[in-house]
């Protein structure tokens, strides 16, 4: 049950009339909470039980941290959460990643081992609720948060559907306190967040979905294919990745406002970011700030000198990259854009004089962007589209070898053309969304369409909806790719 | 609130009658391959007792030559076989919640990817909903969340064709020969293939989902049978023809599946895996697609086998009315 498809907006109609019907916010956090359990069951009903545990667990140690006085008490308290959780996330998803890499390490060594690795199925959604409900907790320790009083608003607060299963991971601080008071509709919201749903719909089912094919032909045997394909593949990627991602986003945003509750922004137009850091504020934005404030931060941060901060950036980067999964490729990416990151530090740093102050703020306000500030958005796409290589490619081998054939390094093997479906149609709608993204970037998102009049903005609508189906490819890839994480 | 379910209201409405102009022309009046699903299932029901009834995928389809049937054991052959994409629990359905007489045999004959991880149905299923809603009955409970879940896939297609339609465009791969209704003979099986060059490669890799995982479409099956022997109704079970490099291939996991197959189903198997693999030549355009002289040759080896596990000509009555009928021009 995926959000674009027919059984979710059955679903949504069904809990939608329910909850609105319903006078008082604890009993709609009840209905929440089903529902939350039903949408997660289609799924997979057998990991129920196990994010329900996961919940109440944390729920207790909450009330715990928040009685407790003595520190020792707290940091066992806190010690527990850690251990169970990540525990649980190292068990379903890293064990057989280390395993298999101590096994060969120890072959390396001469010594025959037999490692047991698992046969389990990852529990879609473990590392996103996984990291909600655990910085509950760090919140509750550091007390910034008050621990949440009734079991069913914590369990509405960390199952809510709109975001159970691929974020954004959401902070006690800004989303508790709307699942304690009562919402009142609003029609503004609402209509908005309509419209959120389908810019979502339109990015994933006409963009990313089309996209994929052609990505997943080149990066299935890259050594098939040559240099500017690849690279062509790659930029593909960018886009499928962004638009498949922020539209589950949108369509999560969307949804959770039709039910008065207002949802992180995930992503700001993070390709028309001007530098590696800029585009990490502007990307994944719930991760990032969650690792910000739990690793990065209790790491030292910025406070402790360069050389702290800098191993503190990597190290928060490399284990950002372990987060999206069990891969030495994924740490490779984590990597690539910490040591980004800190070059740019490092840079405006060593470098910072009023010319560059000026060069840097170069500006973004008039319809164009000015040149200077198109060429570093184009430099950072570059880049970040040199870090995509390692994220979405097989194993180390074939990242390297697309990294080789790009810069022309490995020669001009392969000529295999990209058979089937052509991506340059959904490829000219991402750049037409990135125009639009320019234009309404003062805006939450580009389907603001206020002031126009409403059979303009129906036919708008309309337009796109039909579009988008009519461009669905003939056998869609069908989840959303962060599903995976 | 008022306001807001009111502007809903419309804009979905407005969506609606624009999916309805979309989906309308449905696979009734058409071409179409999958279309010939109808005229299979007016055929179960109209066809006098008492029926041969084949049940499986386009292995049947594909593979029977039905006249065959009809002139040596004297039922009269009702080819049910047309797309494994339908998924198991449809294929059965179609049989066991609609007619069957006292006195018909069943011959339930699957591909094997069937015994793999229960595929779900593909979206030929949800066209064929949309086409003629009562096929809803014959949905398997677990494939109402799936159609529900991918209801969207068969929207696209319809649009694609009204918009082909529209624009007088050449129709899509769906009714081009011999995947086209009219490819079908009277009892079933699809014919326009024989005279056809072969296809080579094959046109898609069946590779994917041939895993060793039979127990729930084994239990489907012992299911349907109980179902159909209340009825009166013998069922047998007969491996469908594969082809030999494929066979050879997947040796392991396929005999793994039939080894399986032979422990825990309740009613008789008809054949051995390894007597149904037929050389290259003999599939039109896929590892399960016989030509005319592999369906002949699948369709001797099946009425022997069927005499030999006791099943004897229908009364000489019957046995005239199907040879006039055939002798018919």
């Amino acid at each position: 049950m995926t959000f674009c498809t027919p059984t979710f907006l059955i679903f949504l109609c069904v809990v939608f009339a329910g909850y609105w019907s319903l006078p008082k916010q604890p009993q709609r956090n009840v209905l929440l909470v089903f529902a939350s359990y039903f949408f997660y069951g289609w799924w997979d009903y057998r990991f129920c039980g196990l994010m329900l545990t996961a919940c109440v667990l944390d729920y207790l140690v909450g009330r715990g941290l928040e009685r407790a006085e003595r520190p020792a008490w707290r940091r066992m308290l806190l010690l527990s959460s850690c251990t169970w959780n990540l525990g649980v996330l190292f068990a379903f998803k890293y064990f057989n990643f280390f395993a298999s890499n101590l096994e060969a390490c120890f072959h390396s060594l001469g010594w025959s081992t037999n490692v047991v690795l698992l046969q389990v199925v990852l529990p879609v959604g473990i590392s996103f609720y996984t990291f909600q409900t655990l910085g509950y907790v760090f919140d509750v320790y550091r007390k910034e948060v008050p621990a949440c009083r009734r079991l069913m608003d914590y369990l509405a607060f960390i199952a809510f559907f709109p975001q159970l299963v691929a974020g954004p991971i959401e902070r006690a601080a800004q989303i508790l306190p709307q699942f304690l008071q009562l919402r009142t509709f609003s029609y503004p919201q609402a209509v908005d967040g309509c419209r959120q749903i389908l810019l979502g719909f339109v990015k994933k089912v006409a963009i990313a979905d089309n996209l994929a094919i052609a990505v997943e032909e080149c990066y299935r045997s890259p050594s098939d294919f040559d240099g500017p394909r690849l690279a062509f593949a790659t930029v593909c990627f960018a886009f499928q990745i962004y638009c498949d991602f922020s539209a589950y986003s949108d369509m999560a945003a969307g949804t959770a406002r039709l039910f008065g509750i207002e949802l992180m922004r995930n992503f700001a137009s993070p390709y028309l970011s001007r530098s590696p850091t800029e585009f990490w504020r502007r990307w994944h934005i719930s991760l990032s700030t969650w690792f910000r404030d739990n690793v990065y931060f209790p790491l030292g941060g910025s406070r402790s000198g360069v050389v702290r901060m800098a191993w503190a950036l990597l190290a928060t980067f490399v284990v950002s990259g372990l987060w999206h999964g069990a891969a030495w490729t994924y740490l490779a990416w984590g990597a690539l854009n910490g040591l980004g990151v800190l070059a740019m530090f490092l840079y405006s740093r060593r470098w910072k004089s009023q010319a560059f102050t000026r060069l840097v703020a170069a500006d973004a306000g008039g319809l164009l962007p000015q040149p200077a500030a198109l060429a570093q958005m184009l430099l950072t796409f570059a880049f970040v589209c040199l870090t995509w290589i390692f994220f979405r490619a097989g194993s180390m081998d074939d990242a390297w070898l697309i990294v080789q054939k790009i810069s022309g390094l490995a020669g001009s093997t392969g000529s295999r053309s990209l058979t089937g479906y052509r991506p340059e149609i959904a490829l000219t709608l991402a750049g037409i969304l990135l125009v639009a993204e320019w234009v309404q970037r003062h805006h939450p998102h580009p389907l603001v369409l206020d002031g126009w009049p409403r059979s303009v903005r129906w036919l708008a609508y309309t337009g796109l909806i039909w579009s988008a189906i009519l461009l669905r490819p003939a056998v869609p890839t069908g989840q959303f790719i962060y599903f995976q994480f | 609130m008022q306001p807001f379910l009111r502007q809903i209201a419309a804009f979905l409405s407005i969506q609606a009658a624009i999916c309805i102009a979309c989906s309308v022309p449905g696979l009734a009046n058409r071409n179409e391959y999958i279309a010939g699903a109808l005229d299979k299932q007016a055929l179960l029901r109209e066809a006098p007792g008492p029926r041969l009834i084949l049940v499986g995928g386009s292995n049947l389809a594909f593979g029977m030559n039905s006249q065959q049937i009809a002139g040596q054991l004297g039922y009269h052959p009702v080819n049910m076989g047309l797309h494994a994409g339908f998924g198991l629990a449809f294929m059965l359905n179609q049989v066991a919640r609609d007619k069957l007489l006292k006195g018909d045999v069943v011959v339930v004959s699957m591909e094997y990817q069937h015994f793999g991880a229960l595929p779900d149905p593909d979206s030929t299923l949800v066209e064929l909903i949309a086409a003629d809603p009562e096929n809803v009955r014959f949905l398997g409970r677990e494939q109402v969340p799936w159609c529900l879940d991918n209801g969207l896939q068969s929207l696209t297609r319809a649009m694609h064709r009204t918009l082909r339609r529209t624009l007088r465009l050449p129709a899509g791969g769906e009714s081009t020969k011999p995947y086209s209704r009219e490819g079908f003979n009277e009892f079933g099986d699809l014919t326009g293939h024989w005279d056809m060059p072969l296809v080579r490669p094959f046109s898609a890799s069946m590779s994917a989902g041939l895993k060793d995982l039979p127990d729930k479409s084994i239990d489907q099956l012992n299911r349907f049978c109980e179902t159909c022997r209340k009825r009166g109704v013998r069922v047998y079970y007969a491996f469908p023809p594969i082809e030999q490099g494929f066979f050879n291939e997947h040796r392991t996991v396929l005999l793994s599946i039939a080894s399986r197959i032979r422990e825990r189903l309740t009613f008789p198997i008809l054949n051995d895996p390894q007597e149904c693999t037929f050389g290259n030549s003999m599939f039109y355009d896929s590892i399960y697609h016989l030509t005319a002289a592999g369906a002949a040759l699948r369709t001797s080896q099946l009425i022997a086998d069927l005499r030999a596990a006791g099943i004897r000509p229908a009364n000489p009555e019957s046995n005239n009315t199907i040879a006039k009928v055939i002798e018919q021009p």
